[in-house]
């Protein structure tokens, strides 16, 4: 029979779950609009991204408070204790994931405001695997899903590479013709930023398969106990 | 009007030094204070953040006059974006100092605690990150910002070993759970030390190979 008190314990759960899950789709956005306003050299839309940080540190805060109270409150253990540890690690990467976008939308600003140099055709796509694979950390955080973060893990090395490539063919065109310098630095500051972003989807990542393999191994313990 | 520029310059980097080296004691007090369960001094941490504060203002002040009286281009203007970006850095590095020094209270009667996690040796590590990426900047030192990125891998290595540590300890005493909470907080306050410094690291990394790239394509205009 569910007590009140647990009742009270899963809806609170429940409500983070939701509050986690609306910070992650703006923490997504962010880095999205980013990239748009790089592609499309659109400055207000770099300027709208750079505006609505504070909504990301807001809820970093929220998320906070509401994990130490119910750690505090409700001195959960097993499962619900290590996603609630779990929701303290996810809540920084996402914040910091705001903090990148911030510097994404601040290059596009300038990348606007400079010439037409067109932008390094690797950097849209580096763009859209790191949103994948944060989509995919923060869905398998929410949903306990350790395979979809495996898949996570595996994209980290490809967006390294990518990365690697950008910054040398870049600092190329530069040697090529100079005149084009502040853009292309502005172009590799989005990469590296991409690439943190890329790392901290991994760093969520791995924090969900911890997670899970610890339950994996708790249930193996309690399915070897009764005698076959 | 060079030699102006200069002058500004050299009070910016003043600003900068005596502003690196107030966060560091802003560190070192709220960590002392934690270790010691010392209120006072935690107290004193806090109230001194106002003084941080104000060191930022002036840095971006400076910043701002210099960028609109001397119109800077290329180097110049990189070097200023480049220090008002570290002057956030170091302002919110003061801020976590401060969030240290408002877990004493809460932790006052858990020193013992918090001596059998590696959360001093963290600390340590992170202070030294903070001290020597400025020093990298204010040098132009891209080996020593190189020696402050590897030292984040041993930060974020000790943030997930006493995470680990502290749900073990969690889950065989759950009494200990609301201290842990706090503990947990006190160590990611740590781990995003070092993220600073590591943010001004690369900026300096940065700054350099833009240099040297320049160097090997000298830009038309250029200094």
């Amino acid at each position: 029979m569910a007590q009140p008190f647990q009742r009270h314990f899963v809806q609170e759960l429940d409500q983070l779950k939701s509050t986690i899950i609306r910070m992650g789709s703006l923490a997504e956005h962010a880095i999205a609009d980013a990239l748009t306003a790089l592609q499309d050299r659109r400055e207000d839309l770099a300027q709208s991204v750079i505006e609505s940080d504070p909504k990301i540190d807001a809820f970093e805060i929220k998320v906070d408070d509401a994990v130490v109270d119910l750690l505090a409150l409700q001195q959960p253990v097993a499962t619900d204790l290590r996603f609630l540890v779990g929701a303290l690690k996810i809540n920084t990467e996402l914040e910091r994931v705001g903090d990148h976008a911030v510097n994404i939308a601040e290059s596009a600003r300038a990348f606007a405001r400079l010439s037409l140099l067109p932008i390094h055709p690797e950097i849209p796509r580096m763009g859209a695997i790191a949103h994948t694979m944060l989509h995919n950390a923060i869905d398998g955080f929410i949903r306990g899903d350790a395979l979809i973060c495996r898949e996570v893990l595996r994209n980290d090395d490809l967006i390294d590479e990518m990365n690697k490539r950008v910054v040398r063919d870049l600092v190329e065109a530069i040697r090529k013709d100079p005149s084009h310098l502040d853009q292309s630095l502005e172009l590799i500051r989005v990469s590296r930023n991409l690439e943190r972003v890329a790392d901290l989807s991994t760093n969520i990542a791995e924090e969900v398969i911890f997670m899970a393999e610890a339950r994996v191994v708790k249930h193996r313990f309690q399915d070897r106990d009764p005698a076959p | 009007m060079q030699r102006h520029f200069e002058r500004s310059l050299q009070e910016l980097k003043d600003t900068l030094v005596g502003m690196g080296s107030l966060v560091d004691r802003q560190i070192d007090c709220a960590s002392q204070a934690l270790f010691e369960g010392d209120l006072p001094a935690a107290r004193e941490v806090i109230g001194r953040d106002g003084i941080v504060d104000e060191y930022d203002n002036r840095v971006d002040a400076l910043c701002q006059s210099m960028l609109a009286l001397n119109q800077p281009v290329a180097g110049d203007l990189r070097l200023l974006m480049a220090a008002l970006r570290i002057n956030k850095q170091l302002e919110r590095i003061g801020d976590i100092a401060v969030n240290i020094a408002e877990r004493v209270e809460p932790l006052a009667d858990q020193t013992g605690l918090i001596r059998a996690t590696r959360l001093a040796e963290m600390l340590q590590i992170a202070r030294i990150m903070v001290t020597d990426s400025l020093n990298a900047f204010l040098t132009s030192d891209p080996a020593l910002a190189r020696r402050v990125m590897d030292s984040d891998y041993v930060v974020d290595g000790l943030d997930r070993h006493i995470f680990r540590h502290l749900v073990k300890v969690m889950e065989d005493s759950p009494a200990l759970v609301p201290v842990g909470a706090h503990m947990l907080m006190l160590s990611r306050h740590v781990e995003r030390l070092a993220d600073h410094a590591t943010n001004i690291a690369e900026d300096v990394i940065f700054q350099v190979d833009a240099q040297t790239v320049r160097h090997a394509a000298p830009e038309s205009g250029g200094r």
